[in-house]
């Protein structure tokens, strides 16, 4: 009696391109080279207007575009279904208009509180010893839509995270090679993706701990393949278990400093208040700290949200992750949390990586129902059913939650 | 007196309104991110979308203060919004973009006696769904009542009477939409 899944497909038609748009970027672009002749773009912008000559990077156009410039692209999350999220379907996150693919010239400077600042060629850097890690990725604001009152910032619900092997040399031996002083303490990444006007840089930086950690790497390929530009290539930061932002891409200079970074994405970006505060209520900066691991938390894949079916059994699917925890288990319930039974974990699993689940649920009766999820990892921490508010909404990890109407 | 760098500003002013309106009239936004019509709509294409799409600001809901705090950290990065621009940009997207506690929300209230006084009192702090999929009893709810007056939630007794009877007239019976089909085993 086995009936197949013919539909979860939940996300609108936002995000199809047509051939209209591209005729119109072309004429854009004329534009902007206009412009950029006259001398009249800032040097940013034009980075922008290439990549918009390509439309949406290629094979991504089932990604739901939340802004095209600069380019943010959410993963439905039916289509986050597999252990290995495909290079074509991951979340893109840019802060700043995509750079141009560099050329040869291209190294990777390794500066500051060093004996021997280095300056490395991608030629160079592949001939390194490499290391492959499977990573979730989720950038800070997924889930930013959920939080009461909004934050400020793109309105990111559950899809934008992914989960990807990622292969380069480990961070620990490029430091070793450069030889770290004594005064080393936190460790900055600037990529060359040039902002517009004054805006500042995206330059973050990671704690001394965490960038000679073994399992942080500057990752040179995604999945096997060289990193696509709109992933960061030649070359990306991976610090595993933490933001996405963290893991600066487009990395052109790794800088030891003996001070934490103090620009505009280190603070007041990306910062989470020292104490849980009322929803709206204003925090002082200095009560403040950089948010670095990613919390627990589940997502459902299938079924779709407002899904209707018909049947005695129906399987739902999720994806759950810990940041640099481990998850121990998932549950389900569809009752509003009165009642949880445990969902079945994958058996793919990696430390930094989520476990897909699933759980075979039979509806009491017909009806309406929601279906929660909620994750635990190994220190016990649990995933709350909304989590704390905070002004910039990051780090949403509040349950699971898919609708189902039960019809005979 | 207009120096050389003010008309070198307007010139790039046209020629960023140029682009930009052949942007918005271009068929790639016109559905999700074009910028509605009003007052202060033509500060928001030449101070704004020069340097990013308009979906960046229409998919916001914020207050005056957060609009604010947004538009004068874009300045300080070199937004060109002129001084005599800057309050009616704000105008501008405040009342095109407020705070509506249930705007764009997948799980909306139901309606029914009690609806409003449970929008300003839950969701001015979280969305609708976490109230839809609760299935409390009213004892229940009102320990609900203490845990969220410790994060700053007022309700006076009358008040949390009209709740309680919202949520357990209201909420129970509310039809679920359903979107697309699957099949079970």
């Amino acid at each position: 009696m086995s009936r197949k899944v013919v539909d979860d497909q939940t996300t609108g038609p936002l995000w199809q391109f047509s051939a209209a748009r591209r005729e119109w970027l072309g004429q854009g672009i004329r534009l902007a080279g206009a412009a950029w002749a006259a001398g009249m773009l800032p040097p940013g912008m034009l980075g922008s207007f290439s990549v918009l000559a390509q439309g949406l990077p290629q094979g991504s156009d089932r990604l739901i575009v939340r802004s095209a410039k600069f380019l943010d692209l959410e993963t439905p999350v039916n289509l986050l279904n597999s252990w290995i999220t495909p290079t074509n379907l991951f979340f893109v996150r840019d802060h700043l208009a995509l750079p141009n693919s560099p050329g040869p010239e291209w190294r990777l400077n390794i500066t500051g509180e060093v004996e021997k600042p280095l300056s490395l060629s991608l030629a160079e850097l592949r001939h390194m010893e490499s290391t492959t890690l499977t990573n979730t990725l989720e950038c800070a604001g997924n889930g930013r839509a959920f939080y009461r009152p909004r934050a400020a910032g793109i309105q990111w619900e559950r899809g934008a995270v992914g989960n990807a092997r990622f292969t380069g040399p480990r961070l620990v031996d490029l430091l070793k090679h450069a030889g770290l002083k004594a005064t080393a303490k936190h460790v900055a990444f600037d990529g060359f993706d040039d902002p517009p006007g004054k805006v500042p840089d995206f330059i973050r930086s990671i704690p001394i701990e965490k960038a000679v950690d073994d399992d942080t790497l500057v990752a040179l390929e995604m999945n096997g393949g060289p990193l696509r530009l709109e992933h960061g290539y030649p070359a990306r930061a991976i610090v595993p278990g933490w933001i996405g932002s963290a893991s600066v891409k487009w990395l052109s200079e790794i800088k030891v400093l003996d001070h934490e970074f103090e620009g505009n994405f280190m603070n007041p970006g990306y910062r989470l208040p020292n104490s849980p505060l009322k929803p709206g209520q204003p925090v002082d900066p200095k009560d403040t700290h950089p948010a670095t691991a990613l919390r627990v938390k589940s997502t459902i894949t299938r079924p779709g949200d407002g899904t209707l079916s018909k049947g005695r059994s129906i399987e739902v699917t999720g994806i759950a992750w810990a940041g640099e925890n481990q998850i121990e288990q998932v549950d389900v319930s569809d009752n509003g949390g009165k009642t949880w039974s445990p969902a079945k974990l994958g058996s793919e699993r990696a430390t930094y990586s989520w476990r897909l689940w699933s759980f075979n649920w039979t509806p009491p009766s017909e009806g309406d129902f929601v279906i929660l999820s909620k994750a635990t990892d190994n220190k016990g921490n649990a995933q709350p059913e909304i989590p704390d508010w905070n002004p910039s909404g990051y780090l949403w990890n509040g349950m699971g939650r898919a609708r189902v109407r039960v019809e005979a | 007196m207009m120096t050389m760098a003010m008309i070198t500003k307007i010139m790039r002013s046209v020629i960023f309104t140029a682009l930009v309106s052949s942007l918005a009239c271009g068929a790639l936004y016109a559905q999700s991110t074009d910028l509605p019509a009003g007052a202060g709509q033509d500060i928001a294409q030449n101070s704004c979308t020069i340097c990013h799409n308009a979906s960046i600001i229409t998919q916001q809901h914020l207050s005056p203060a957060a609009w604010t705090k947004e538009v004068d950290k874009m300045i300080r990065w070199n937004a060109p919004v002129l001084a005599a621009d800057h309050d009616a940009l704000i105008k501008y997207l405040a009342d095109n973009f407020p705070v509506r506690p249930d705007a764009g929300l997948t799980y909306d209230l139901p309606v029914g006696p009690g609806r409003d006084v449970v929008q300003s009192a839950c969701l001015s702090c979280h969305d609708a769904s976490p109230i839809l999929s609760a299935h409390k009893s009213s004892v229940q709810w009102v320990q609900t009542f203490h845990q969220m007056e410790r994060f700053g939630t007022k309700l006076t007794p009358r008040q949390r009477a009209i709740v309680l009877n919202y949520l357990s007239k209201s909420v129970s019976a509310s039809p679920q939409p359903p979107a697309s089909s699957i099949e079970g085993r």
